[in-house]
């Protein structure tokens, strides 16, 4: 007996999206997941100065802000012929290594913890520890006037949760910690570029910040401590998962999605010789189809396409896209982006795969070695993990001394193109300019290519295809469907931007 | 993380705050009965998004006095948000067909679309139909206690507005002027988190200028309590293209001479800084005219529309006078209209022309 399920909106995502699922004997059979908001900031863009890009790529998402400038910025250098110094470099790749942690540090403690522990059994804490018994106590409470939502929904029939009070007090307090952790960054963002979230100090060409010595010594001390957090409470909650009940669900291959995985990199570390826009990266681009990772393939922008027949656009003339609000088949306000025609998944599984992260191919291969929800969760903590070690040696070359050399973005016509992950996905942020203005900026998100609609060909996005096979018995058994979604970081906001 | 001892620090701090609002009769006492009557579900926060980016409610996160967490399990019933809310889909209609007329408080963040353009924004599907979210919004602020619009984009359209498709912020977009706004872009936290306290403590909106805001936090201009103000009065000036020495930013695009906020002596993320200490300008988020008609941003700003000046248009000569005129002070006109005109080098020659 086919039973259907509308969910809209998805909780605990930006963007109003839609989330329809047909289930057939306990099993998700079909999916569809559209945006339900679009504030057509490509549009919005048309006519600023070339220099304000980054500014207005800030307000993509506040979850990938600096993300999103950052591409932006490599557009406009792109098209200005401007090479940013190893300091700039070094204040780029800090400000999105502390964007990166963020982004998976609150999606597994805000959005994720209470489809892995049962949150409400903290009401079983006996010990005398005053902050837990509090804790415990205001818990309770809550959940007797049925004000928990912000923390968790009632499960408590679900095989797949840990229930052990002291794992479950232990989830808890990280919890609590991760949210002073993201505060923290967010203090080490400010002392680099002003502010947080949509700092200020983003420009293309150099930085120019000079950053005295005490400030440098806060966000040296920052990361040591959002470094322990992580070696000890991040990875520590990993492990418990890796070899909790949830590894069952990984043996089922649960979300196991398209098997196409693409990054641009991430983390520019100088110029390539002779190449205008090529810079080495510490993570390198590359993209592999069907899970064989052992033969990476380089990305070419020529093969990078974008369908609309579900989505609520048209072409018209000239190649350019607009919205049709009447179109019936439409269910997105998401493009479908595809790679040579085919669905890929970008994102931290996607960076792993492709660089083969040697360290994350030993734990993929005791865990037994496919993607699934689980191995996305593992390569969020392991990429945040390496970025932070990456982040605390970047932070040495901000004190060596140097006259930043300042460009101007010449008023003329031409074209950039800025390809780089932020901590979501690829982002390629294309821009043509007329004397300096911009007349068409095309964006891509990583959420554009995992959350998109399906294709002319009627291929199913990357994440409607992991929703396929997902167990669920109706509309209060979603715990293993959200485990799935949101194992890809989605954000609606950045997909339909 | 005793959050006992989180709340009594808080409580004292509001009372600080209330204070220097001129407010100062309230007792410890008052404070922590006014939490307990929100943090019983009396008076419930429901949080809608329209055309939005999402930095507002993060911004709000970053509170600290109390932190996010305190705010959640002590004070605030937050029924619907878009993160925060863990009510999707049916759950999330459910709990507004629950609320009570004039028993909850309304935050909308993001701008609204025209009525002709309502799909742009669905808020959700509820019994197989798209809901639109400025109709929604509509219904829920009629029924509201007090309505906030957060951000630049729920207070005046902000950034998604486009030549084609009006797009407004909710005051504009519902016809409501009893609407609190709370610019910025994103804005501080302490904007929301205490206009929100001075709420539920007074039961009433807090003194407001002519655009809503609250007077506590929007009556000066970044200009007035710069770090740089010095600088400026000295004429000493980072030129276009110079590294930073210090100087005052104006010809590097600074938009803080005609930006209503106290950023400068509030400072961000637990004061680590703000956006003039960096380096970068002030970009004027939390003005009406952010952002296109502020922008090329790292232009001098020549041609500003000044909206406490009833929408005359100032050149860069007269914007330090009207800036002043606006605040009611003859003399710190006086004082702003000679630094510009004592430099050691020449600025208007510097000044670049929007185009």
């Amino acid at each position: 007996m086919m039973s259907k399920l509308t969910l809209s909106p998805v909780p605990h995502v930006n963007g109003p999206l839609s989330l329809v699922l047909e289930i057939e004997q306990g099993r998700v059979v079909e999916a569809h997941i559209g945006a339900l908001s679009h504030r057509r900031l490509e549009s919005v863009a048309r006519g600023y100065h070339v220099r304000d890009l980054p500014q207005i790529a800030r307000r993509v998402s506040a979850q990938a802000s600096f993300g999103h400038s950052h591409a932006a910025m490599l557009a406009v250098e792109d098209f200005a012929d401007i090479q940013p110094d190893g300091y700039t470099q070094a204040v780029r790749n800090l400000l999105l290594a502390l964007e990166l942690v963020r982004t998976h540090i609150n999606q597994f403690y805000e959005v994720y913890l209470d489809k892995i522990f049962s949150l409400p059994r903290i009401r079983d804490y006996e010990g005398n520890e005053q902050a837990l018994i509090e804790m415990r106590n205001r818990i309770k409470y809550l959940d007797m006037i049925e004000d928990t939502a912000p923390y968790f929904l009632k499960s408590d029939s679900d095989p797949w949760l840990i229930y052990d009070t002291s794992r479950v007090v232990a989830a808890w307090i990280n919890r609590f910690r991760a949210q002073s952790i993201a505060k923290l960054i967010g203090r080490c963002a400010a002392l680099l570029e002003g502010r947080s979230p949509h700092g200020v100090a983003d420009r293309p060409g150099n930085f120019i910040n000079k950053l005295r010595f005490p400030e440098f010594e806060r966000i040296r001390e920052s990361l040591s401590e959002i470094k322990l957090f992580i070696d000890k409470a991040y990875m520590e909650d990993m492990l418990v998962i890796a070899t909790g009940p949830l590894a069952g669900l990984h043996q089922e291959k649960i979300g196991y999605g398209v098997g196409n995985f693409m990054t641009f990199g991430m983390f520019d570390l100088g110029r390539n010789d002779g190449q205008r826009t090529g810079t080495k990266r510490l993570i390198p681009a590359g993209i592999v189809f069907s899970t064989d990772w052992k033969d990476t393939q380089s990305v070419n922008v020529k093969k990078i396409t974008e369908e609309l027949k579900y989505s609520w656009f048209q072409r018209v003339d000239g190649g350019m896209v607009e919205i049709d609000l009447e179109k019936r088949q439409a269910y997105s306000f998401i493009k479908a982006a595809r790679y040579q025609g085919s669905p890929v998944e970008t994102g931290p599984l996607a960076r792993m795969m492709v660089s083969s992260d040697r360290g994350f191919m030993a734990i993929l291969d005791l865990i037994g070695p496919w993607p699934s929800f689980l191995t996305r969760l593992i390569a969020g903590a392991f990429e945040s993990q390496q970025a932070i070690n990456k982040a605390i040696s970047w932070t040495d070359l901000l004190l060596t001394s140097r006259q930043p050399e300042i460009k101007l973005v010449p008023e003329e016509d031409g074209d950039g193109t800025g390809m780089i992950d932020g901590p979501g996905g690829a982002i390629m942020s294309r821009i043509r300019v007329n004397q300096g203005r911009i007349m068409k900026w095309d964006l891509l998100d990583g959420s554009t290519w995992n959350v998109s609609p399906r294709d002319d060909s009627m291929l199913k996005g990357p994440m409607e295809q992991a929703l396929i096979g997902t167990p669920c018995e109706g509309p209060e058994d979603l715990n293993s469907v959200y485990r799935v979604f949101y194992s890809f970081t989605p954000c609606g906001l950045s997909a339909a931007h | 993380m005793n959050f006992d001892l989180d709340r009594r620090e808080f409580i004292r701090y509001t009372i600080s705050v209330l204070a220097a609002f001129g407010l100062g009769s309230h007792s410890i006492n008052d404070v922590a009965a006014a939490f307990e009557r929100i943090g019983t579900g009396k008076a419930p926060i429901v949080w809608i998004t329209g055309l939005y980016c999402g930095a507002c409610a993060e911004s709000v996160a970053n509170t600290s006095n109390p932190d996010i967490s305190s705010l959640l399990l002590s004070t605030l019933s937050l029924k619907v948000h878009p993160v925060y809310g863990a009510m999707g889909g049916p759950g999330f209609f459910d709990q507004l067909a629950k609320l009570r007329d004039d028993d909850y408080i309304l935050i909308v963040e993001g701008a609204l679309p025209e009525k002709k353009y309502e799909k742009l924004l669905s808020a959700g599907v509820n019994n197989d139909r798209r809901v639109a979210g400025t109709g929604l919004i509509d219904h829920l602020a009629s029924r509201a206690a007090a309505v906030i619009a957060v951000g630049t984009c729920a207070s005046f359209g902000g950034i998604f507005r486009t030549d084609d498709v009006k797009v407004t912020g909710v005051s504009e977009a519902i016809g409501s002027k009893n609407i609190i706004n709370i610019p910025g872009c994103p804005p501080h936290p302490d904007w929301l988190v205490l206009t929100l306290l001075y709420l539920v403590m007074e039961g009433k909106a807090p003194s407001i200028d002519h655009l809503n805001r609250p007077k506590a936090f929007y009556s000066k201009t970044v200009h007035d309590a710069c770090q740089r103000r010095l600088a400026f009065e000295n004429g000493h000036f980072v030129e276009p293209l110079a590294a930073d020495d210090g100087g005052c930013l104006y010809k590097t695009g600074c938009k803080g001479p005609m930006t209503f906020a106290d950023c400068p002596s509030r400072l961000w993320n637990d004061g680590a800084g703000w956006c003039v200490a960096s380096g970068g300008i002030c970009i004027g988020c939390s003005q009406p005219e952010f952002m296109r008609e502020l922008a090329p941003l790292h232009l001098t700003a020549t041609d500003v529309k000044l909206p406490l000046l009833g929408g005359r248009r100032a050149g860069a000569d007269k914007i330090g006078l009207g800036i002043a005129a606006a605040a009611g002070s003859a003399a710190a006109a006086h004082l702003v209209s000679r630094a510009l005109s004592r430099k050691p080098k020449d600025t208007d020659s510097q000044t670049v022309d929007d185009e």
